[in-house]
């Protein structure tokens, strides 16, 4: 009976919690945001105190979700990411709650969104409001968007799958973040989320929770210094380069559920740079 | 150039500059679906045919390119031009 009720009482969560993603951003943007807006002249200061509103509340989302015991979140180890600037965040996709974590563990932080959330009444204010990155543009000028704000000093969240990770499938990357990574010459910082066992995960509804709580953890993977990628004769082979690599990294980190120790990048680097075209 | 000669060039192109394997260019190939290449790639081709051709391309005129066939069309137009 216990097990029941804790069970009921984590699908009730987890659909108040999503719905309070959508309300809550939507009240912020509808209330701080302009505040904000109208106190700072500034494009790029108010953005960044915008940021600071949205990393400091998914803060408390996250603490507020394990506290009510609707899943375990761990993201110890995390804090060094707060001192990135200017880098890319690449992570593995594995559920909805991803990018909010992402956002609770590091301040400054931009996205690239789904085009379609500009019409969806939720979520239209929200990503209004916080400036977000559409990805329904031409992509160059997408690119050249990008690029701007990893010089502003952004850091830019992309999870190269495109989608969220489905579980058995082998790991396929789309090259945008590669070319933007290439392009503006930012270093990479990856990122592992591990969810156990899955919630809302691709193709499953949010009141399907699994019988025991779920824990994700969020892990600091390697810093890739896109020097190391560099060393081609086209862009547009580096890109493929760093695919081919992270694309490698997410398969064995998923293989194994653990992996990426600096002696065995080292190791991949190593053996890689033996091809570079210069 | 002829056709065969431009087909020739630009599958080193692909070869070269995307990794496309050599026995998939044809000249019914998709660029984008079936060789891979991404709308930045499609940029970084353009700016290498500008200089095999001496001619300034308007993106315009690259923007309905689907196959390998269709720029070899629009290179060949280029240079009887």
């Amino acid at each position: 009976m216990r097990h029941r009720l804790d069970r009921i009482w984590r699908a009730l969560g987890t659909g108040l919690f999503l719905a309070a993603i959508g309300i809550g951003g939507s009240l912020l943007a509808l209330t701080v945001f302009p505040l904000i807006a109208l106190v700072t002249r500034d494009r790029c200061l108010r953005q960044k105190r915008i940021q600071a509103v949205l990393h400091r509340s998914l803060r408390l989302y996250c603490r507020a979700i394990h506290a009510l015991r609707i899943a375990d979140i761990d993201m110890t180890g995390t804090e060094q990411l707060k001192l990135l600037r200017g880098a890319m965040l690449i992570a593995n996709h594995p559920s909805l709650l991803d990018v909010v974590m992402i956002m609770a563990a590091v301040p400054n932080v931009q996205c690239i969104v789904k085009g379609g959330l500009w019409r969806n009444p939720f979520f239209r204010l929200t990503v209004e409001g916080a400036g977000y990155i559409r990805n329904d543009q031409d992509p160059e000028a997408l690119l050249r968007t990008c690029i701007e704000t990893l010089k502003a000093g952004n850091n830019l969240i992309v999870f190269p799958e495109g989608t969220r990770t489905v579980r058995g499938q082998p790991i396929v990357l789309h090259r945008g973040f590669a070319n933007i990574a290439i392009h503006a010459e930012v270093d990479l910082q990856l990122i592992r989320i591990n969810c156990e066992p899955p919630i809302l995960h691709k193709g499953n509804p949010w009141w399907k929770v699994p019988s025991t709580r779920s824990k994700f953890k969020m892990e600091v993977g390697d810093h890739l210094d896109i020097h190391n990628f560099l060393g081609y004769r086209y862009r547009s082979l580096s890109a493929r380069k760093l695919v081919e690599f992270i694309e490698g990294y997410y398969t064995e980190s998923h293989g194994h559920g653990c992996i990426g120790t600096g002696a065995e990048t080292a190791d991949r680097l190593g053996s890689q740079s033996g091809g570079y075209v210069s | 150039m002829t056709r065969e000669e431009i087909f020739t060039t630009l599958s080193g192109y692909l070869v070269e500059m995307f990794e496309v394997p050599a026995e998939r260019i044809t000249l019914d190939a998709k660029l984008f679906e079936e060789l891979d290449l991404d709308s930045i790639d499609a940029v970084d081709l353009v700016v290498r045919l500008q200089d095999l051709t001496g001619k300034k391309i308007k993106p315009e005129q690259f923007k309905t390119v689907r196959t390998v066939a269709d720029v070899v069309d629009r290179v060949h137009d280029l240079l009887t031009e």
